[in-house]
């Protein structure tokens, strides 16, 4: 018995996530394995050893390719999208942005990858940033350096005046939160994110 | 002869008024003689020593002075002093019993009395200041929003003359409230509102202490203790930097903090005000052109850079004709009036109050948590199902029906929710209440109806039914009875 095609085609984009921000910690590669263990839970002890030991190998694999350059996600979007399963393609993209929250940051080049991922496989936008939001409230430490700009797609092209509408309706959501998250730990992580978005604002005014 | 009082229970200073014979509100000065009384104390053993000033003074000096715990008003948060553990309510109390005591001693018995909270208050925020009273011995029927008693002052103090939209930008010691309000003559109708639960003139002390600790450091090399420079002292610096640059002598010393270095510590705080002006306006549908003045309220609002993004973000300068220390207790002694036992006004006060009248809006989306297909998963999910908007006028009674998911559902979960913003995601709002409504009548079937029906009173307090239609099972909820906060944590 070996890893399922479906699941690795999910590890692969995890991995793609976990590189790049150049650094592949070892929470990153928990959260995958948290996830793989969730998948398996059913298979016999020793199926367990056995998946969990191929596990390992496929991530060291998959880490060398992707910082190499040479993991193909044109193809693995190619696959997925043939699996043709909507459910699917959002587990996928689900465990993708675990991973990106997993060091408590989001890097540029994560948010550049998710992207990609939401486009390729067809997926909706809000949808996605929702996960994302929720996803933060879940860190274990507190979030910092969040790629704000890149999660709200804010670039030269858009106006100070449009870049702070977009600021202010993040703003809202997290000025939401800290109030009414539900456990005093979010309602801090949703005070760090309004603090994080204000001062992101300062650069538009 | 009666009395109203009106009492603006605030995070660093209170401040209490009362209606008097013509019918006109006036501040009742404490036993200090001071207009504002800081809302500190100071415990010696497991007894209050002092309320107020005398509190404020020892703060940050000596271990055992509580302030700013309006700010856990509803968390189940306990502060410990000396060993004893006091819940945000009980302080709330002590301070507004010295406040009670000084309003007694200058103006006699009082009848009724009307206690402020924010408008971004949580319900069992509102909820703990009820109650708060209740343990200070003080008849609390009513309580008004802040922002919506200083509305009402200025709409009392402007004899009848205002009459359009106006924006109250209310920025007190600790929290953040924004109004959009309709004015026509005494007539005062909140249309929206937004605010921020933890901003205002504690952190600005904090970002202030903070920067003499950076600059001490690279002057000195050394660590600054809280005590040598206290937020206490950060707040009299930070007045003065409203004025000129400072240079506080801390050991020997001279840290210099010019106005400009302020304000780039705390610019992230004002960006945060300034998007929930932005919030508010578009909630309120009103064109910026359309309001008229902004009316400032709450002492944070003195410093300069408060003021000018006032004027940035609604193109006006804005108007302070009345102290903002004073003006929402004076709205809040108005509206005690107003709502009070007419019976015991006399003519004139009759005359002058009987003008008012004020319309508030719910603080929050309330909604329940209810299970639905979502399309883009292709699969079942929960999500929030708002039952009362936001910024809908209150009192105000609502009614959505749901509907049972399977045949013999033997039970139903009903949790309550609200939120500042419009949310659909669970885990961005606060269960207000979580419970089952069953056993639920063998033989039901799937989409047999349910009701479900949230009411809010003139207090900005909420009210749920929740019925089963066919066989009439209800449950009724009492919000201002529940136990809402899941954490708990204790503070030394």
């Amino acid at each position: 018995m070996s890893i399922s095609n479906n699941l690795l085609l999910q590890i692969k984009l995890a991995v793609a996530i976990a590189v790049a921000d150049n650094e592949f910690i070892i929470s990153e590669e928990k959260t995958i394995k948290k996830w793989f263990e969730s998948k398996i839970e059913d298979s016999s002890a020793s199926q367990k050893n056995k998946l969990l030991k191929d596990l390992d190998n496929e991530i060291s694999r998959l880490r060398e390719l992707a910082k190499s350059g040479q993991l193909e996600l044109e193809l693995v979007f190619y696959e997925i999208n043939n699996i043709d399963d909507r459910s699917f393609k959002y587990a996928a993209l689900d465990l993708s942005i675990e991973v990106m929250v997993a060091d408590s940051t989001i890097h540029p080049n994560e948010v550049k990858l998710i992207e990609e991922i939401i486009e390729e496989l067809g997926l909706d936008q809000s949808t996605a940033k929702k996960y994302i939001r929720n996803q933060i409230l879940k860190m274990e430490k507190p979030p910092k350096d969040i790629d704000i700009e890149g999660l709200l797609k804010i670039n030269p092209s858009i106006s100070n005046k449009d870049s702070q509408k977009l600021i202010r309706r993040e703003f809202d959501k997290w000025n939401s939160a800290s109030t009414s998250a539900q456990s005093s730990k979010q309602r801090k992580y949703a005070q760090i994110m309004i603090n994080i978005i204000s001062k992101v604002r300062e650069r538009y005014v | 002869m009666a009395s109203f009082i009106g009492i603006d229970l605030g995070t660093t200073y209170s401040v209490i008024s009362y209606i008097d014979d013509s019918g006109r509100p006036k501040i009742i000065h404490n036993s200090e003689g001071h207009n504002i009384t800081a809302s500190c104390i100071a415990f010696d053993g497991s007894e209050v020593q002092y309320t107020g000033e005398e509190a404020r003074k020892m703060l940050g000096i000596e271990d055992n002075v509580a302030a700013r715990f309006k700010r856990d008003m509803g968390k189940k948060i306990k502060h410990t002093f000396n060993g004893k553990k006091y819940t945000p309510t009980q302080l709330s109390a002590e301070v507004l019993k010295r406040l009670y005591f000084d309003a007694k001693t200058k103006i006699g018995e009082i009848d009724e009395a009307v206690v402020t909270v924010p408008a971004n208050f949580p319900n069992e925020a509102r909820v703990e200041t009820k109650n708060a009273a209740k343990l200070a011995g003080i008849k609390v029927k009513h309580m008004i929003d802040e922002p919506t008693a200083a509305a009402l002052h200025y709409a009392y103090e402007g004899n009848g003359a205002l009459k359009g939209h106006y924006a109250v930008y209310d920025l007190g010691g600790g929290t953040f409230d924004i109004s959009i309000v309709k004015i026509d003559g005494f007539d005062v109708k909140v249309v929206a509102t937004d605010g921020i639960a933890e901003l205002g003139g504690d952190d600005f002390d904090t970002a202030l202490q903070k920067l003499v600790q950076k600059k001490y450091l690279k002057a000195t090399g050394e660590e600054l203790e809280e005590d040598e420079f206290t937020k206490t002292a950060a707040e009299e610096h930070k007045k003065s930097l409203s004025k000129r640059d400072i240079n506080p002598k801390i050991q020997k010393e001279r840290i210099e903090i010019t106005r400009a270095e302020f304000e780039d510590e705390i610019s992230g705080m004002i960006a945060r005000a300034e998007m929930t002006c932005e919030t508010v306006i578009e909630l309120s549908k009103i064109k910026l052109k359309d309001i008229k003045a902004v009316f400032l309220v709450g002492g944070s609002t003195r410093i300069p850079i408060v003021q000018q993004s006032v004027k940035r973000i609604f193109k006006m300068e804005p108007t302070a004709t009345h102290n903002v220390d004073e003006v929402v207790a004076l709205g809040a002694s108005i509206y005690a009036a107003h709502k009070g036992d007419q019976s015991k006004l006399n003519i004139a006060q009759k005359k002058a109050i009987n003008k008012v009248s004020v319309q508030d809006v719910t603080p929050r989306y309330y909604g329940c948590v209810v299970s639905d297909f979502d399309p883009e998963k292709e699969k079942k999910v929960s999500i929030v199902s708002i039952v009362i908007e936001k910024n809908v006028k209150r009192p105000c009674s609502h009614t959505e029906t749901y509907y049972t998911p399977f045949d013999n559902c033997e039970k139903l979960r009903m949790r309550i929710t609200a939120s500042n913003a419009l949310e659909t995601d669970p885990d961005f709002v606060n269960i207000l209440y979580d419970d089952w409504l069953g056993p639920l009548p063998a033989g039901n079937r799937q989409g047999d109806p349910v009701e479900v029906t949230y009411s809010f009173d003139d207090d900005g307090i909420m009210h749920a039914v929740f019925l089963e239609v066919n066989s009439g099972l209800k449950k009724e909820v009492d919000i201002s009875k529940l136990d809402t906060d899941t954490d708990s944590i204790e503070i030394d």
